[in-house]
């Protein structure tokens, strides 16, 4: 797998778009990831991209958001590509779904069972969506109908409003795009997120789509105010999550942040995702080095770098 | 990789180890690109594989593929060698936009290319005539000169179109430090006043709580203070403020030292 990664801060969108695609030309990518921010007319960084690239056959996917991380930069403004080509071990295939509001689910599996044809499942899946379905209702079609590991991100520009998908030449709001892997991918994946779970753990006794309303017997917000022994701010954006565990299924844990700008409306508490009731949570707290992710690589034997294989569920 | 906006909040000027951590361990050029977030997808590893998929917040995902041989890093600057010539194509946009030379019959010719040329179009237009120059738009600039001086001009242009490149670099770094101002001022402010009145109101009734509690307890102390008895070591009962008596002699358990009547 060969690959190269560019950025450029060019406020031109299509000359940024040509600069990064000049910077890939070299490599004739079979897929280019784009990651911009959400200022730029994204047609015409396409089509700039497009243009330079001047491969009909190459795959773009991407999404604006609220920034972009490229090798050294770390940007608001600007754009990024990673061009990938694998010389033919790897057969990608693209598809995307638009107006989630409507059968979401039916139509995750549609585009699921469009990428699983002739037999053939993905090795791995790339997923981007923007944010303007709840997401845990992704969260749960994927649980359902993939049986192959799915590595994404909802687009985010703060007011989930202006972030957009970008598919080959096109660019999509309220849609979600998956581009599939098969063949002989060497990939590995690891989530971290170096925060602490602070206090003890809280049965939901009621939560409404993404509105957590109570929590071991209390409001929301008061048990979290038990917990943490301070009210909850709306300065917490993003810093107060909830670490949501399934004491059956240990193994699985994920975090659901709470959106503090609804946070005056009533007592209970508006996370950025639903999930299901008569589960627990815990609050989690950032450390003093919420950035201490550290990582390693491990030698080859030990496969940091592995071949793909068929997760067990 | 794809980091949530949270993180991105928190780390503020220590953003730069979202990948300075990966480049530090695996190699200063690695390959990577990725966004900000609202939401990661990833199902987490466990010792026989992954889990199911997962949807998580305040959290960073990494997808590691196996390297490759990096070879090019940075897009350069948009404005390239000086024009060799005039160059054709068949989009005109990118010509306009981009190439290096663009032959157009007159300027209305050239400025209907784009509706916005004279805004995003970074060079200049030269054409024949009495010598002059005037500025058309933010970076471009309409240049007459003779015939004798233009086919004499290579260097010229190779000045100017330098001196514009290096305008065009300035003046993406302007705007980004306008957005990154206007991102400063905007951030927050009033959304820390509330949560500054919602911290001080806290704080005001923890205050109250606790002065209530203390004019509470002083008046319970006042009118039980003569009817508190403590046992001495000989487990005789006085009343210490009808003896006063060294706390030495006092017998320091809870339960029998203060018993009430």
């Amino acid at each position: 797998m060969r690959a190269i990664s560019s950025s450029t801060i060019i406020t031109d969108p299509y000359r940024a778009g040509i600069a990064l695609g000049e910077s890939l030309a070299t490599m004739s990518p079979e897929v280019v990831f784009l990651f911009s921010s959400i200022d730029y007319s994204v047609p015409e960084l396409l089509e700039g991209l497009h243009d330079a690239l001047d491969h009909d056959d190459v795959i773009v996917v991407g999404n604006s958001s609220n920034g972009f991380y490229e090798t050294t930069v770390s940007s608001d403004r600007g754009a990024a590509v990673l061009g990938l080509n694998s010389d033919g071990q790897v057969r990608w295939r693209l598809a995307h779904a638009e107006r989630l509001n409507e059968n979401l689910h039916d139509k995750v599996e549609e585009l699921m069972a469009m990428l699983s044809v002739d037999g053939e499942t993905p090795c791995l899946g790339y997923l981007v969506s923007d944010f303007r379905v709840d997401a845990s209702r992704i969260e749960a079609a994927l649980r359902e109908s993939v049986s192959f590991p799915v590595v994404g991100g909802l687009a985010d520009d703060y007011s989930m409003q202006s972030s957009y998908i970008y598919v080959n030449r096109e660019v999509f709001s309220d849609a979600l795009v998956v581009l599939a892997a098969y063949g002989d991918l060497r990939f590995s994946i690891r989530v971290g997120n170096s925060l602490q779970a602070i206090g003890r753990s809280g049965r939901i006794d009621a939560i409404e789509g993404t509105q957590l309303h109570r929590v071991d017997g209390l409001n929301a917000k008061d048990f979290i105010e038990r917990e943490t022994g301070r009210t909850v701010l709306q300065t917490d954006r993003g810093t107060l999550s909830l670490l949501v565990h399934d004491a059956e299924v240990s193994e699985e844990k994920c975090l659901r942040s709470i959106i503090p700008d609804l946070l005056d409306t009533e007592d209970h508490l508006v996370c950025l995702a639903a999930f299901p009731e008569a589960i627990r949570c815990k609050c989690v707290w950032p450390g003093r080095r919420i950035w201490w992710l550290r990582f390693t690589p491990l030698p080859k034997r030990q496969a940091l770098v592995e071949r793909a294989r068929r997760p067990r569920w | 990789m794809i980091s949530c906006s949270g993180r991105k909040v928190l780390l503020g000027e220590q953003i730069k180890h979202e990948t300075s951590a990966l480049t530090e361990a695996f190699a200063p050029d690695l390959p990577l690109a990725g966004f900000t977030s609202f939401g990661e997808i990833a199902p987490l590893r466990r010792a026989d594989g992954y889990t199911r998929n997962l949807f998580h917040n305040m959290t960073y995902v990494l997808l590691v593929i196996e390297r490759g041989t990096r070879e090019h890093a940075l897009s350069e600057s948009m404005i390239g060698e000086p024009p060799a010539g005039f160059v054709g194509g068949r989009r005109q946009a990118r010509v306009a936009l981009r190439d290096r030379g663009l032959l157009a019959a007159d300027c209305e010719s050239a400025y209907a290319l784009l509706p916005d040329f004279r805004t995003r179009v970074e060079g200049v237009v030269l054409t024949f005539g009495s010598p002059a120059a005037a500025r058309v738009g933010p970076l471009l600039w309409h240049i007459s000169l003779s015939r004798e001086a233009l086919l004499q001009g290579g260097e010229f242009l190779t000045v100017a179109l330098e001196a514009i490149g290096l305008a065009s670099v300035a003046d993406d770094q302007a705007r980004h430090a306008k957005h990154a101002e206007e991102r400063l001022l905007r951030s927050d402010h009033e959304v820390r006043r509330r949560d500054y009145l919602r911290v001080t109101e806290a704080l005001q009734n923890q205050v109250g709580l606790v002065t209530a509690s203390e004019r509470k307890l002083s008046a319970i102390l006042e009118s039980v203070d003569a009817r508190i008895y403590l046992l001495d070591r000989r487990g005789a009962t006085f009343s210490p403020t009808a003896r006063r008596v060294p706390c030495g002699n006092l017998k320091w358990k809870t339960s029998p030292v203060l018993a009430m009547r």
